[in-house]
């Protein structure tokens, strides 16, 4: 392109007026001319006239491709198609507000669930420069690999070049804290993160009050901004204030900048923040510094030219100096700093499986919503047929009128998208907040969770781009099968046709596609709704009701701590209200220990404990063989163990399994590999590892209070909530430095609660899509059949007439459609029953909870159950149109063409 | 009714009606849109068909690509006429087209001709 025709067709729209009239006043003479010329041969003037414009050719379209040479006519067409199908849909509020409020549903729920992902998926650290910081960690696949001894830091601190700052920080500790304008007594847990003074210098973190601590201070502790809004009512004048925690005292010196969630890992910003100068006077014993052993999570930023490769290798040199509580060196590696963790195994993997499920069923609905749309732009075009038929006659172009129709899709849809992004706004604000509070709450308070569900770039984009596929996908096939019909045969026909077989099969597919998806939907919603009422009134088969679980986190030395543990058994048991308490390696529900053994039979899954004495008696599992341990052989770790019933009968089907051993080398071998365990007792089954099954075939092993680490249960003899504090006070009178990392909580109102979440917020969420779904569907049901009735007005008036019985009329219209339907039955049947199998293999690992609660994959009776509501709404849908037809008043239905 | 004369007409071929409107113009210094049309006619002994009308969106077409310049004057019978002519431009465009089009020819030719 020349700069001069550039120039020409920039300047375009300043001379478009006079250009038309040339080019109106050039084609007049031409035709002019023409006739002209005809006559001189001889035709009659009216004659001539007409051969002329005949041989021309249609004006308007011809001036409408030479406006097209300018290469203007894509935005003009683009401003009179917008304009003119905005006055369109005014003149038809109804149809626009329905196709605008169902994108703007579809649109609201994919946009939320984007939120989410794009806010797990994609945050960076919150501080300054953000793609410069890296971590790093441990080099090789171990548990807590994240972490690492304080001697990294140290080394890298002083020697490393390829990072020009590094901090090192500890994962939150749950302390128990006594708030400015509290009561004494009335403590909370906070969240705390212990780091290197010069952290918030390093990171670029401000303070939005206050300060941030720096190596000059001392006691000194700044809060996070959520939590100083939560629990500190936002109240500047916390500045300078004291807060409690345990018997040390510190000092409120600032409230992070609201924007700061922490760096990560977990994905939550701490309640305190504060300089690890602190670390021995609030965790007394923890001496996290000089230990060794990996406590500090460290993250550095990149030195000007680096990257984290060169990090890595300056890394693998430095390693040598930096060795772990035995001595060995710790090899080291540095990785991009994500917000969550990314790795395998990590939060974010569980997430992805989650909202992978999650966008098949969003999908789905959308799939639903979009073939309603589909049928409702094919109605809106077919009762235009004459009126595309004059435009198409008149000389549109047939692209220029499926653009158009096109157009009107895709405005609508944006539309809709713009309301469905608001109205996501509130959405995941308000499911963020609620996921929060659950978490919080179910937790006592420890596990928290930071999500930034705010309006992004990607999150913009994604719904524009989602709007605007939306609104082609169901506006172009309507509008292009439209604007190919035949203008002439249109208006000579002059009445709305019944619709070709081909109109009708296409969307009796359609409708088979919606009945289909929504029996898929509503099937895993049954499942999971089936799950969730058994959840409800589960029997755990161990004394839930009754039961408290005590966290004590103890730094002090081994035997210091085993003591302690003895005395805070000795005490609590000792309390009024206080049946039975036992230590364990792990309370029910706090996480899973299963062992997988190889049998003759195939791979089978264990479930192991190591407990104390007084275990069974505190869980209320009664011994129905043989005996419980002693408290000797606890203390001595006796090569003993306790069965389960089923446990027993698998290993043992034949005779007594009391006083049977098992040899070293065998599977069910205890902690100690060199001795042969001996089965002294058998219990019955529990469920303790998920609620939703039993543990299966379980062995317990003895475990003494000073081996590494677990917690303790009690069991009491009224409501347990109520003994919360005494069970506190007896933990902190052992020791003060106790104090504020002792965490109690009752067995129904925390591990439970989490437990049957796991069933509810899924059933929850599988419902209202399922609802969503079969909703729409029924729209669509409803929809087709009215567009029959409409369409055969006068074919229905007829048979009337002629006497025909209402039956027949129901014969007519209804069964044509419930043909589809049943064929959608079928397929989604076929769907749902391919996704239950899908679901019993995933529910049958042991090593998962299963969400149906023991309902099973697939449940004849749900299915029943499904299939009927179905039924029931395609009834009543269907019932709606038919009746009109069948009281159509055959004069009036005769008359009205 | 007094009848026109029928002759075979043949629609002109694709792409062809650019070269063949410079042609024209080259071969007579500056015509209006009557007059390319009818000369067209003529010229192809009443065997090209020009669709009277496309005719005017190519011509604008041209004009916006510099290859022709219109400029209005009045007809011998003093009518107001917008008159063509090919410019430098237009008249390099014509030997291009020409080229291509003469080996396109050529090319089918060989394929036409018996074996």
């Amino acid at each position: 392109m020349t700069l001069r025709e550039l120039w020409f067709r920039l300047t375009y729209p300043t001379r478009k007026g006079r250009i038309e009239r040339e080019l109106r006043e050039e084609m007049e003479l031409h035709l002019a001319l023409r006739t002209e010329q005809l006559e001189k041969a001889g035709l009659s003037h009216r004659h001539a006239a007409a051969v002329a414009r005949r041989q021309f050719g249609n004006r308007s379209r011809i001036a409408s491709a030479s406006r097209d040479a300018w290469g203007w006519h894509w935005l003009e067409g683009l401003a009179q198609d917008t304009q003119y199908v905005s006055r369109q849909l005014c003149r038809a509020p109804v149809f626009s507000l329905i196709v605008c409020a169902t994108i703007a549903l579809g649109i609201a729920v994919n946009t939320t669930a984007f939120s989410f992902y794009d806010a797990i998926a994609f945050k960076q650290l919150p501080v300054a420069d953000a793609g410069r910081v890296i971590r790093v960690v441990q080099g090789r696949s171990v548990f807590g690999s994240e972490v690492v001894p304080f001697s990294a830091y140290d080394v890298i601190h002083s020697r490393a070049r390829t990072l020009s700052a590094v901090v090192a920080l500890t994962a939150p500790q749950a302390l128990s804290a006594v708030l400015p304008g509290y009561a004494s007594n009335d403590s909370r847990v906070v969240n705390t993160r212990f780091t290197t003074p010069d952290f918030a210098q390093m990171l670029g973190v401000r303070a939005s009050i206050g300060r941030w601590f720096d190596s000059t201070d001392d006691h000194a502790v700044v809060v996070d901004h959520g939590f100083w809004m939560r629990r500190l009512g936002g109240d500047t004048s916390v500045v300078g204030q004291r807060l409690r925690l345990g018997d040390a005292e510190v000092t409120i010196i600032g409230v992070a900048a609201p924007d700061f969630a922490g760096t990560g890992l977990p994905a939550a910003a701490p309640d305190l923040w504060m300089p690890m100068s602190l670390l021995p006077t609030v965790m007394r014993d923890a001496d996290w510094r000089n230990d060794g052993r990996a406590h500090w999570q460290l993250i550095g930023r990149l030195a000007s030219g680096a990257t984290a490769a060169r990090v890595t290798a300056e890394l693998a040199m430095l390693s040598r100096s930096i060795p772990d509580s035995v001595g060995k060196p710790v090899p080291l590696l540095a990785k991009r700093a994500t917000f969550f963790q990314t790795d395998a195994g990590g939060e974010f993997e569980v997430f992805q499986q989650m909202s992978a499920a999650f966008m098949i069923a969003l999908t789905l609905i959308l799939g639903i919503a979009a073939v309603n749309l589909v049928n409702l732009f094919a109605a809106r075009n077919a009762a235009r047929e004459r009126e595309l038929s004059v435009r198409l006659a008149l000389g549109a172009s047939r692209a220029r009128v499926a653009r158009q129709l096109v157009t009107e899709s895709v405005l609508l849809a944006l539309v809709g998208g713009a309301i469905g992004i608001v109205a996501s706004r509130g959405l995941a604000t308000w499911l963020r907040d609620w996921i929060v509070a659950t978490l919080a709450s179910v937790s006592g308070g420890i596990i928290g969770v930071t999500l930034d569900v705010g309006l992004d770039w990607r999150v913009a984009a994604y719904a524009a781009l989602l709007s605007i596929v939306i609104g082609l996908a169901v506006g172009l096939w309507p509008a292009l099968s439209a604007s190919r019909k035949d203008a002439g045969a249109v208006l000579r026909q002059g009445s709305t046709s019944t619709g070709g077989a081909g109109v009708w099969n296409k969307r009796n597919v359609l409708l088979s596609a919606q009945i289909a998806s929504s029996l898929i939907l509503l099937t895993v919603a049954g499942m999971l709704l089936s799950g969730m009422r058994l959840s409800r009134n589960i029997d755990p088969r161990f004394d839930a009701g009754h039961m408290l679980v005590v966290d004590v986190q103890d730094d002090a030395p081994m035997l210091e701590r085993a003591a302690r543990r003895s005395e805070i058994i000795r005490r609590i048991s000792t309390l009024p209200g206080v049946r039975a308490v036992a230590w364990t390696q792990r309370v029910p529900f706090g996480g899973t220990h299963l062992r997988s053994v190889a049998t003759s039979g195939g791979p089978l899954t264990i479930s192991v404990d190591q407990v104390a004495e007084t275990y069974f008696d505190a869980m209320g599992l009664p011994v129905t063989h043989g005996r419980a341990f002693t408290r000797q052989e606890v203390e001595t770790n006796a090569p003993v163990m306790v069965v389960s019933a089923s446990m027993a009968r698998l290993r043992w089907p034949y005779g007594d399994a009391i006083g049977k051993s098992v040899p070293p080398t065998d599977p069910l071998v205890g902690p100690d590999t060199t001795k042969s365990y001996t089965v002294i007792g058998i219990v019955g089954e529990v469920r303790s590892q998920f609620l939703s099954r039993l543990n299966g075939p379980s062995v317990y092993y003895p475990y003494a209070v000073d081996r590494g680490y677990g917690g303790f249960i009690v069991r009491t003899r009224g409501e347990p909530a109520s003994a919360i504090d005494a069970v506190r006070t007896a933990v902190t009178t052992v020791s003060s430095s106790l104090a504020s990392r002792t965490h109690v909580l009752t067995m129904e109102g925390g591990p439970m609660a989490l437990q049957r979440l796991m069933a509810e917020a899924p059933a929850a969420t599988s419902l209202a899509l399922a609802a969503a779904g079969l909703v729409l569907a029924a729209v669509g049901v409803y929809g087709v059949i009215s567009q029959i009735v409409t369409a055969r007005t006068r074919e229905i008036g007829v048979r009337i007439a002629m006497g025909a019985t209402p039956l027949h009329i129901i014969r007519l219209v209804a069964v044509r459609t419930l043909r589809p339907v049943a064929w959608g039955a079928a397929v989604g049947a076929f769907g749902a029953v391919s996704l239950s199998l899908f679901v019993r293999s995933l529910v049958a690992t042991p090593d998962v909870p299963d969400l149906t609660f023991g309902a099973g994959a697939f449940s004849p009776m749900v299915f029943l159950g499904v299939a009927g509501v179905l039924a029931l709404v395609v009834t009543v849908a269907c019932y709606v149109p038919t009746r009109r037809a069948m009281r159509m008043d055959p004069t009036a239905a005769l008359r009205a063409e | 009714m007094p009848t026109i004369a029928r002759v075979e007409r043949e629609p002109i071929p694709p792409g062809t009606l650019d070269m063949l409107i410079l042609k024209t113009l080259a071969a007579a210094a500056e015509q209006h849109g009557f007059e390319i049309a009818d000369a067209i006619q003529r010229r192809s002994r009443d065997v090209l068909r020009v669709e009277e009308g496309s005719l005017y969106p190519a011509l604008q077409r041209m004009v916006v690509k510099g290859w022709i310049v219109g400029e209005w004057r009045h007809t011998p019978e003093n009518r107001r006429a917008r008159y063509y002519h090919a410019t430098a431009a237009g008249k390099r465009q014509l030997e291009r087209e020409i080229a291509s089009y003469q080996r396109a020819a050529h090319a089918i030719a060989l394929i036409l001709q018996p074996v």
